[in-house]
């Protein structure tokens, strides 16, 4: 008998157990709250700027977002790092999002050598759905096997980026073709994607040459203009930031070369177009003619876009910043940079808003697949689907004129 | 602590050594460090390229360059990797870390290794900017995917090797210091009982016997202690013996010393006061001694620094002495080979022989000589006349030692005095005797005539019209003429023969040693017809002859200067019987010559007595046939012989310079009476009387000439222009400049100027325009001629034209005959004087005349 009850006992006990394994899943649905989301981006440094648009872009839309109450109560946290646009720090900021803050999810990382030092991470923690959203790069190893999985990207890839640019100088006989780029994953990425472009069209890339990451506006290139120059190509490629593809530039124009030099979307088109001015007004010469600028978002002056226009009613509003602002930065009203950041933050917002009756990181995947032809108002449609990592691939391409952005309607100016 | 000299050795050694272990241990070390390390970053670049191309396969093979290079960015912070460089199996370049571009030596590699299958892997040694990099290349997938380069760079590795041989070094210092000690303290322990014994043998050595050094250990420092102390014992002992017999020993001498000393005492104050006088002797030779070394100096440098040479010589005509001076008068470099070249001064040194024996003579007779001038042989060959004083230098015997003496180079002084003779006694135009040296020549050849039979003869020889030549052909003409008849005398006379020349054109020739009067006068025939012959000089010919006198006789003469007077004289015979020709001096002469001494002191008489008169010769103007002047005549009225015309003792007067006292006298007498008969005979005609003074030529050049016209006229008063002054052609033509002038200041006095014998002189007639002439005479033997001679007729004729021309007056003198004065008359002559109308008569007569009429007849 007492034996027969001790085996109850257990039983009991067992059968108690296994009630509360089986409760405990409707215990997690918790009361609405805060998602946090970890942002590493350099805030400082010669791509401070960038993450500083970025950011404020991001944010306007996030601060907009939950100040309408979220999605079903769920609001959205920025946790904003300064990573300085190097891996070392990148790294640790990720571990501590992880292990110390539990984020969410990882959210909006600037740059490709900082991105694609943390991948091997979103591995690691696969086990508790670690992913990547909406990373600022083009580069391949955000959108290819074995890390790519991890990760979802909005923003076309900086092979399409490359693609775009090298067939249309093809298409106006520009066959000679040079590329500057950043001694790293990012610049090596977009040189791989002028590479293979070339390759398509039985061309090589004319001449190269690398500069060091971190170079900053003030350096003279000189002599990567002689090397490049020596081939005597009839553009050039720059895969860099808007500190260094500014100064080669400068560096360019003083040596007397006028043929055209085209950015990607990374250069942060804004910021270098306003160093360019000052130094124009500064020595008297022209830096901004003759420039070529690749984008993955519409122009934010076309104001036909409903995207356009919640943009830049948002924007005017917003004050806020990640950090104290550096020595010489005011913040620019409206940019391509912080268009991006903005439509991350739409996109970001949509996410929420598809898992709010259960927001788990576990989730992503299937929300990620949910998203087919959102219309997000830019004119084209966000595509992620099955097997997709990648919303967009439009990439439009603007040229400066009078210090302003406008869309290149006509290739055949640039025509040899 | 001082560390012991035993150790110091070994401290050498060692450190030695340590030098040597640290050398081997760091290079041995240094060469394995390098290999291991080389090793380990062989395999670390061989791991990290396996790496990469094993596990990055994947997107190597999907060619995905960003993921590559992002991979091996990774990479690059790895201690000492350099770069890292990614192909795929063409060589073409996917990633790489270089900036901005791939440098060609790593280029040429990847190249290099592209084609190359197989899974080795290949290192090199690079060098990539300035550092050495070792470069691993490792093919993926054996090369059929590409391949990874990997550089390590050297550098880091050297640089750990630094570190490790330095870590090393230090730690063996630390050692070598510790052993370094260890050795020190135990060679102390070993040195230090050594020293407490060398202390004590040192004490020993000093008598110290006591402190014997505790040593009690057994090694053979022990022993030595022990042996030491025994050895000590005994020589302790052996010294306290000897220490006994020395005291013993010691006391004995003690007082031998005592004795010994005063002795020695007493002794010393003796020597003490000798050697004071020692002393004081000593000083006094040190003082006499001084002075006679400075003596001996100062004489020896006299000796040595005279500029005379002096010598002592032996009897036998050696040189005993002799000083720098004598070497070089005598041309040896220095005394001493002067010494020992001459052995023999009489035939080494005098060029005459015998000069040393009368040296000798003289010396021994005088005890010295004096001024002895002698020709010498120089050592060169060159003779030099030298004059020497010397010194007989004997014993107190009388015995003669040697000769001492000085010496005078006096070449010079001889040769100075050579040529002053030549010059006192030759002529320096032609280099002849000149008349001393003919004297003197002429002197000893009248000697020799006096005492033996000798004959010879004397030529005076003068150039004919050499004044000419000289004024028309100038003085350097003249003188060339001279020197080449100098040449012809020469040569024409014998080498006995004496030629000289007296001065101006004057020669003089001493024929000697001739057999007969007649060698003279041939010589002399030579001599004329060699100066006859033309001379070139200057390249014009000249032509000249000479005048001879020659004295035959020579004997009689008592003074050479009287025989050549006597050559003079023929000379000037010869001269006025015609030029170019020789006259012999004879008897007539002779006596002609006496008589015309006698004269000059008669006429020296009378210009003191006053034994001259004044004639007057009347001159008649023939318009009126009236006397209208007077020519005053000078008469002298000899106490014997009369009186004496004019002709024959002007001349005289002229030569002896008497003419002065006698034309005075004749100005003043004339002046006063032809006053005295303008105002006897005046006004009608007496007052136009005018006055005719002959003046000598010589008298003309005087200047006194003027003072006494102005005398003569102011005391008589007579009117001046009353007076007309009578001057040869000639006294005019001898000096034209000056007679100008004189003639000019006669005119200026306002007197009149009248030409004496016009037509007989030089046929210039240029002079009657140039001087300021009043009255031409023309001479007397023009006159003569005009009765028969068309020749003077045409002269005559001439001059009255030509002073009608002029404006002359012209008065014609020696008129005798009435033929002579119709043609006169017919050829206008207003003025005539002469036998027709008057002769010179005294001043009584003029009276008489004067008074009777005065009209000529």
């Amino acid at each position: 008998m007492l034996k027969k009850l001790k085996c109850l006992f257990v039983a009991g006990v067992f059968g108690l157990l296994a009630c509360c394994l089986l409760s405990a899943r409707p215990c997690l649905a918790r009361e609405p709250g805060e998602l946090v989301f970890g942002m590493s981006a350099p805030f400082t440094g010669v791509n401070g700027e960038m993450g500083i648009e970025f950011y404020r872009g991001l944010m306007a839309y996030i601060e907009h977002f939950n100040r309408d109450g979220g999605a079903s109560g769920w609001t959205i946290r920025v946790l904003p790092a300064n990573d300085g646009y190097n891996p070392q720090p990148c790294f640790t900021n990720t571990v501590e999002f992880i292990s110390r803050d539990d984020v969410f999810a990882l959210f909006s990382y600037v740059g490709t050598p900082t991105v694609a030092h943390i991948l091997p991470l979103l591995q690691i923690f696969s086990q508790r759905h670690t992913y990547l959203l909406f990373p600022l790069t083009g580069a391949q190893p955000m959108r290819t096997e074995p890390f790519g999985r991890h990760v979802y990207n909005l923003r076309a890839s900086y092979f399409q980026e490359t693609a775009g640019l090298v067939d249309n100088l093809m298409g106006v006989g520009r066959r000679r073709i040079a590329v500057f780029y950043q001694n790293d994953a990012y610049g090596r990425t977009g040189w791989d994607g002028v590479r293979r472009a070339l390759e398509r069209h039985g061309e090589r890339i004319a001449s190269e040459a690398a500069y060091a990451r971190g170079d900053s506006f003030d350096h003279d290139f000189s002599a990567e203009v002689d090397l490049i120059m020596a081939a005597r190509p009839n553009a050039v490629i720059c895969i860099g930031t808007y500190a260094s593809q500014g100064a080669f530039i400068r560096a360019m124009r003083d040596k007397g070369h006028d043929i055209p030099v085209a950015g990607v979307s990374f250069s942060d088109s804004d910021k270098m177009v306003e160093l360019l001015m000052l130094e124009e007004r500064r020595s008297g010469r022209r830096y901004t003619d003759n420039l070529i600028c690749s984008q993955v978002v519409p122009c934010y002056e076309d104001t036909s876009l409903p995207a356009v226009r919640f943009y830049r009613e948002l924007m005017d509003s917003y004050r806020g910043a990640p950090l104290a602002a550096g020595q010489g930065y005011s913040p620019r009203r409206f940019s391509y940079v912080s268009f991006e950041g903005f439509l991350n933050g739409v996109m970001l917002g949509e996410i929420v808003r598809r898992m709010a009756d259960d927001p788990r990181r576990g989730r992503i995947p299937e929300v990620m697949e949910s998203i087919i032809d959102l219309d997000i108002g830019i004119g084209v449609n966000v595509n992620f689907g099955p097997g997709r990592q990648q919303g967009l691939d439009a990439v439009y391409f603007t040229t400066v004129v009078d210090g302003h952005f406008q869309p290149i309607r006509d290739w055949t100016e640039w025509r040899e | 602590m001082k560390a012991p000299k035993l150790f110091l050795r070994p401290l050498l050694f060692m450190v030695v050594i340590f030098g040597l272990i640290s050398v081997v241990t760091s290079a041995t070390s240094a060469q394995r460090l390098k290999r291991e390390m080389t090793r380990e970053y062989e395999s670390k670049a061989l791991a990290l390229a396996g790496s990469v191309a094993e596990s990055d396969l994947a997107t190597i093979l999907s060619q995905d360059a960003g993921s590559v290079q992002a991979r091996i960015d990774r990479y690059r912070r790895i201690a000492g990797v350099s770069y890292v460089l990614v192909a795929d199996e063409r060589g073409e370049i996917m990633a790489h870390t270089f900036v901005p571009g791939v440098p060609r030596v790593v280029r040429e590699m990847v190249a290099g290794s592209a084609g190359l299958p197989g899974d080795e892997y290949v290192l090199r040694d690079i060098v990539h900017e300035g550092n050495r990099v070792l470069h691993v290349t490792r093919p993926i997938l054996s090369g059929l995917a590409g391949a990874v380069h990997i550089g390590m760079d050297s550098e880091t590795i050297a640089g750990h090797i630094r570190e490790a041989v330095l870590e090393q070094q230090v730690v063996t210092l630390v050692l070598f210091g510790a052993s370094l000690l260890i050795a020190f303290i135990f060679v102390l322990n070993i040195s230090k009982p050594l020293k407490l014994l060398a202390e004590y043998a040192g004490r020993v050595a000093a008598k110290d016997f006591d402190s014997v050094p505790e040593i009690d250990s057994r090694d053979e420092v022990g022993q030595l202690a022990r042996a030491m102390r025994s050895m000590a014992g005994h020589i302790a002992e052996q010294v306290n013996s000897l220490e006994e017999r020395v005291r013993g020993k010691t006391r004995e001498l003690q007082e031998a010393r005592d004795a010994l000393r005063q002795k020695v005492d007493e002794r010393t104050s003796e020597l003490l006061r000798a050697n004071t006088q020692l002393k004081i002797e000593i000083a006094e030779r040190k003082v006499i001694g001084d002075a006679l070394r400075k003596a001996e100096k100062k004489y020896r440098t006299i000796f040595e620094n005279a500029l005379e040479g002096i010598y002592q010589t032996s009897p036998s005509g050696r040189f005993l002495s002799a000083n720098p001076s004598l070497a070089r008068i005598l041309g040896f470099a220095s005394p001493e080979e002067l010494m020992g070249s001459v052995y023999d001064i009489g035939t080494q040194m005098y060029m005459e022989p015998g000069r040393r024996k009368e040296f000798l003579r003289l010396i021994e007779e005088t005890g010295e000589v004096k001024n002895f001038v002698s020709k010498v042989r120089r050592r060169d060959g060159r003779i030099i006349w030298i004059s020497e004083n010397a010194r007989r230098i004997t014993d107190s015997d009388g015995v003669v030692i040697c000769y001492e003496g000085s010496v005078e180079d006096i070449t010079l002084r001889k040769k100075a005095e050579d040529q002053l003779k030549r010059q006192a006694f030759h002529d320096p135009l032609t280099g002849l005797p000149n008349r001393a040296l003919f004297l003197d020549h002429l002197r000893m050849a009248m000697e020799r005539g006096r005492r033996r039979k000798h004959l010879f003869a004397v030529i005076y020889m003068d150039l004919d019209r050499f004044k000419v030549i000289n004024d028309s052909l100038g003085h350097e003409t003249g003188d060339e003429l001279l020197r080449s008849v100098a040449r012809v005398v020469e040569k024409c006379a014998r080498s006995v023969d004496t030629v000289a020349r007296f001065g101006g054109d004057e020669f003089a020739i001493l024929i000697e040693e001739i057999s007969a009067p007649r060698d003279a006068i041939a010589i002399a025939r030579r001599i004329l017809d060699g100066v006859r012959q033309p001379f070139t000089i200057g390249g014009n010919e000249v032509f000249t002859s000479a005048s001879l006198g020659v004295v035959l006789k020579t004997d009689g003469y008592d003074r050479p200067e009287a025989l050549l007077r006597d050559a003079d004289t023929a000379m000037y015979r010869a001269k006025e019987r015609g030029k170019s020709s020789f006259k012999v001096f004879n008897q007539k002469m002779h006596d002609q010559a006496l008589r015309l001494m006698a004269l000059e002191t008669d006429l020296r008489r009378a210009v003191d007595l006053g034994e001259f008169e004044v004639a007057y010769q009347p001159i008649v103007c023939l318009d009126t046939r009236q006397i209208c002047g007077f020519e005053a005549l000078v008469r002298w009225r000899h106490a014997e012989h009369g009186i004496i015309m004019p002709g024959d003792f002007i001349a005289l007067a002229e030569d002896t310079g008497l003419i002065y006292a006698i034309d005075n006298f004749v100005l003043a007498e004339a002046c006063g009476q032809v006053k005295q008969w303008q105002i006897s005979f005046g006004p009608q005609m007496g007052e136009l009387l005018t006055l005719n003074i002959n003046i000598s030529g010589k008298h003309f050049g005087q200047p006194m000439l003027l003072s006494q016209v102005t005398r003569a006229l102011d005391d008589s008063g007579l009117h001046p222009s009353a007076l007309n002054i009578e001057i040869t052609e000639s006294a005019l033509m001898d000096d034209p400049s000056m007679a100008e002038e004189v003639l000019r200041q006669l005119k200026a006095l306002g007197a009149r100027v009248c030409i004496d014998d016009f037509g007989t002189g030089y046929s210039s007639l240029s002079y009657l325009q140039r001087f300021p002439i009043d009255v031409v005479k023309v001479d007397r033997s023009f006159i003569d001629g005009v009765e028969g001679k068309q020749d003077s007729q045409a002269i005559v004729r001439t001059v009255f034209s030509l002073g009608k021309s002029l404006g002359l007056k012209v008065v014609a003198e020696g008129v005798e005959t009435p033929a002579q004065l119709a043609f006169l008359e017919n050829e206008g002559c207003r003025y005539v004087q002469g036998f027709l109308f008057y002769r010179p008569m005294s001043a009584a007569q003029v009276d008489e005349l004067l008074a009777g009429g005065s009209i000529g007849s």
